[in-house]
């Protein structure tokens, strides 16, 4: 067999988005930019995740407290906050898809990093759910200037309690949960009390998005979605969880007592709170399914790295016919979880929450209306009016249940493969490397630790399982 | 049943009542803290509570004080060990695997002061027959006048006074005794798993060559002490599924999520039972890899298959506590990480494959 030196991140975009590139003769503003992006944070992540992800993995391993506010500052400064904030706010109007192709750059380099940026995502996607307009515009300004100033402005989602996790993420679960979170009405806002766990970012983030219930024992019915803002009295972040992996991405512990939200700080408290919540979690299960084929393509290119360094009974491990396959099984692996996140983005973007940004009206609107205009007082005094807020939180409503339902399951579905498969690589490289990958300093023991996450947030893969059950299987029954 | 199998029957339980007193008064609960190290001090405590309960000395032939059962003794320890900290037994086997080689090879005042070194440090993630990256010895006249290269992942390295490695003597593997202090004692290495089991890599330029002593020459020597030590690897991996079962079904029919005990659904239960039919079948196999004869390559066969099963399993045994089961408060993640890393005890399971096909007769017949 011929001995060679592959370079592990040597496919181009037509490699590696084979179905996105195709459509450059059609969509060709789409596909080039998706190509630019991949490029741009490439290069990001070679220079400024790559080299430091075992270090931030081995600080924080060390000392729980610790955080690295560098990496935020540098990714704010490449605008990787503002990514699908929409032009008509000063973000950059991209598409979910492009999110998501950073997001797996970013994970293929370090998973616990790039879900720095994930994280923050899903809580502005929470934000953004609630379609009140001018709560919406006036956190996007504020992302946007923290990374004009160089500081990421960065937002959790608060939804994990201590007795509650897959069942507040599931209708048929749902109203046996034992929330805690309590939100009391109070002259001008909510009241909020309880605790939230598992917060990816809380210790770095500046926003919550916090989900809380008027009445416990009705959850399905009663509950609402609000922002806290970091410091505000009656809020406090407690501690970090330690973790096994994605160690530097802190999951928080928050306390709210007696913690006073205005009415201004309401992101929704009306009855299609979970409506809301499933169409949060059919866009960011896109975003957690990118992770995963960044994870698993990390695993996949370290494995690479060590099959080509080192040697068994006088022969480099690239050169074994056995080895070669499991390389060839990763790499399948990541082609699949990607083409089950890209196939997810574009089914979110036509039926999903997105759909609203996506319409050619906005994204028309967006291309051809100077930034300058939806900067003039008139134009954002509109945009953020009541009126435009009630007309996108009805079209968001009056999207049919079958084509919301479509997105959550190939969400659900695609989040669920590439975690598994980000899981099946991380063993695989494990078993290449031998004892070789059992250090800390091999890099291959961090991405076995990094991947098992995966598997658990934004659903256990059962309860995505099940939601891929509920949203496509079973309303094609026949009965 | 005759009268000696009835004695040594006899002495296994003595042994593993021992054991167990040991286990639930000096593991039980401490994993956790094991598991910081090398952020945390090495726990000594645990050690001489072994040392006081006689375990360290448990397979030595009876002249030495121990039970004269030899390495299988070692397996039954370990599982129990295990089941509370697969790391400790990880330390534990490094000791065996050592203080076995000593016994087979060395006189009587070698042995005498191994067995007062504890622990003994060894390589356990070596695997026979892949002798690349081993360091080298020179010798004239039985004594050794040159050791250089690196002994890596030398399990006990960082604090132990005494190591057996495995080096080449012209290309020839061999066994070697050598005493580790100061320069030649290595900063422990941050592993995946086994935590509580340091490991370091000796740079044997670092080594005086006159505390160097080669004990056995040739691959047979490896080979058998390996071969004696495989139904111990597979009981560590054994143990360690058993654990993360245990735990997830006690948590099962504690945790309430959507109104009803978790370990009631359905979907929660065949993964309860995947695991159950892994441990179960693991057990009946292992019981019978320690009954005397049976075959070296089913012995691999078992521990590459239990290798197998317990990194498969522990990943559930961490699914089925959800988020808890993936932070340090709770002892999945640790067992998920201890099984992946004893996964390569003795060698990598997929390079296990190989040896153990290669053996095949026939199968590398010129044709």
């Amino acid at each position: 067999m011929k001995s060679v030196r592959i370079d592990p991140r040597g496919m181009d975009f037509e490699d590696g988005f084979p179905s996105l590139a195709c459509l450059d003769g059609r969509w060709p503003a789409g596909a080039r930019r998706l190509e630019k992006a991949q490029a741009r944070y490439r290069a990001f992540a070679d220079r400024y995740v790559r080299p430091i992800a075992l270090e931030v993995d081995r600080a924080s391993g060390r000392d729980p407290e610790y955080l690295n506010r560098e990496f935020t500052r540098r990714a704010a400064r490449e605008r990787m906050f503002s990514i699908v904030i929409p032009k008509i706010f000063g973000g950059q109007g991209g598409s979910l898809l492009e999110m998501a192709i950073m997001i797996e750059e970013l994970c293929a380099a370090c998973t616990g990093l790039g879900n720095v940026v994930g994280a923050h995502y899903l809580g502005y996607s929470g934000v953004a759910a609630g379609m009140n307009l001018r709560l919406l515009g006036a956190i996007s300004e504020e992302i946007v200037a923290g990374e004009k100033r160089g500081e990421a402005v960065i937002l959790t989602a608060a939804h994990t309690e201590p007795q509650a996790g897959s069942d507040v993420e599931d209708e048929e679960h749902m109203p046996g949960a034992r929330v805690g979170m309590t939100a009391q009405r109070s002259r001008g806002g909510y009241v909020l009390n309880g605790q939230k766990i598992f917060i990816s970012d809380g210790h770095l983030a500046t926003w919550h998005m916090v989900t809380a219930y008027r009445d416990r024992k009705d959850p399905l019915g009663s509950g609402l979605l609000a922002v806290v803002r970091t410091g505000q009295p009656g809020f406090q972040m407690v501690s970090h969880e330690q973790k096994m992996g994605q160690r530097a991405c802190p999951a928080s512990f928050l306390v709210f007592e007696d913690c006073f939200v205005t009415d201004e700080h309401v992101v929704t408290d009306r009855m299609v709170y979970f409506e809301r919540v499933l169409f949060v979690l059919g866009a960011s299960r896109v975003g957690v399914a990118a992770i995963g084929t960044g994870c698993a393509r990390g695993a996949y290119e370290k494995a690479l790295e060590i099959a080509q360094t080192e040697k068994r009974s006088g022969r480099f491990l690239i050169d074994e016919q056995w080895v070669r396959q499991i390389l060839a099984e990763m790499l399948a692996n990541v082609m699949v979880a990607r083409s089950m996140y890209v196939t997810a983005g574009l089914c979110e973007a036509r039926h999903g929450m997105m759909s609203l940004m996506a319409h050619p009206f906005m994204t028309g609107l967006q291309a051809v209306v100077p930034e300058s205009v939806f900067r003039m007082p008139a134009v954002r005094a509109c945009i953020r009016s009541e009126t435009m807020s009630r007309i996108m939180n009805t079209a968001l409503t009056r999207i049919h249940i079958k084509r919301r339902q479509r997105a959550q399951a190939h969400s659900s579905a695609a989040k669920c493969v590439a975690t598994d498969l980000a899981m099946q690589n991380a063993n695989l490289a494990m078993e290449i490397a031998g004892a070789a990958g059992l250090a800390q300093s091999s890099g291959v023991e961090k991405i076995f630790r990094d991947a098992k996450l995966l598997q658990i947030y934004e659903g256990t893969n059962q309860i995505n399982r099940k939601h891929l059950w509920d949203s496509l299987i079973a309303r094609t029954t026949t009965l | 049943m005759n009268r000696e199998e009835e004695e040594q029957e006899e002495i296994i339980q003595a042994v593993l009542s021992t054991v167990e007193r040991f286990a639930v008064s000096e593991l039980a609960g401490g994993a956790r803290e094991r598991d910081g190290y090398p952020h945390a001090d090495f726990s000594r405590k645990a050690l001489q509570g072994a040392a006081d309960a006689g375990l360290l000395l448990a397979g030595v032939p009876e002249v030495f004080g121990g039970t004269g059962l030899g390495p299988p003794v070692w397996a039954r320890i370990l599982e129990r060990v295990a089941y509370e900290d697969a790391g400790f037994a990880a330390a534990l086997l490094a000791h065996a695997m050592a203080l076995q080689a000593v016994l087979a090879h060395a006189g009587d005042e070698g042995i005498r002061a191994a067995m007062e070194a504890a622990p003994l440090a060894y390589p356990i993630y070596q695997q026979a027959g892949e002798w690349d990256r081993l360091p080298r010895v020179t010798s004239r006249r039985g004594r050794t006048t040159a050791a250089e290269g690196t002994s890596v992942l030398t399990a006990n390295a960082p604090v132990a006074d005494r190591a057996v490695v495995v080096a080449l003597e012209d290309g020839v593997p061999c066994l070697c005794l050598l005493s580790l202090s100061g320069a030649s004692r290595p900063e422990p290495v941050e592993m995946l798993g086994l935590r509580s089991c340091p490991a370091g890599n000796i740079l044997l330029d670092n080594v005086d060559p006159g505390e160097v002593l080669i004990l056995a020459s040739g691959e047979d020597a490896v080979r058998s002490l390996h071969a004696a030590f495989y139904p111990s690897a597979t009981a560590i991996l054994l143990a360690t599924l058993k654990a993360s079962l245990d735990y997830a079904v006690a948590y099962g029919l504690e945790r309430v999520q959507g109104g009803r005990i978790i370990a009631h659904h359905s979907q929660l239960r065949s993964m309860y039972a995947q695991m159950e039919v892994e441990h179960l079948s693991l057990r009946l196999a292992w019981e019978r890899a320690l009954e005397p004869g049976v075959e070296e390559g089913a012995c691999l066969a078992l521990k590459i298959l239990a290798a197998e099963h317990a990194v498969r399993a522990t990943i559930d045994g961490v699914q089925l506590l959800g988020g808890y089961g993936y932070t340090r408060e709770y002892p999945q993640e640790r067992r998920m990480r201890d099984a992946r890393q004893a996964s390569q005890l003795l060698g990598s399971p997929a390079r296990q494959k190989l040896a153990l096909i290669d053996c095949r007769p026939g199968l590398n017949d010129p044709r």
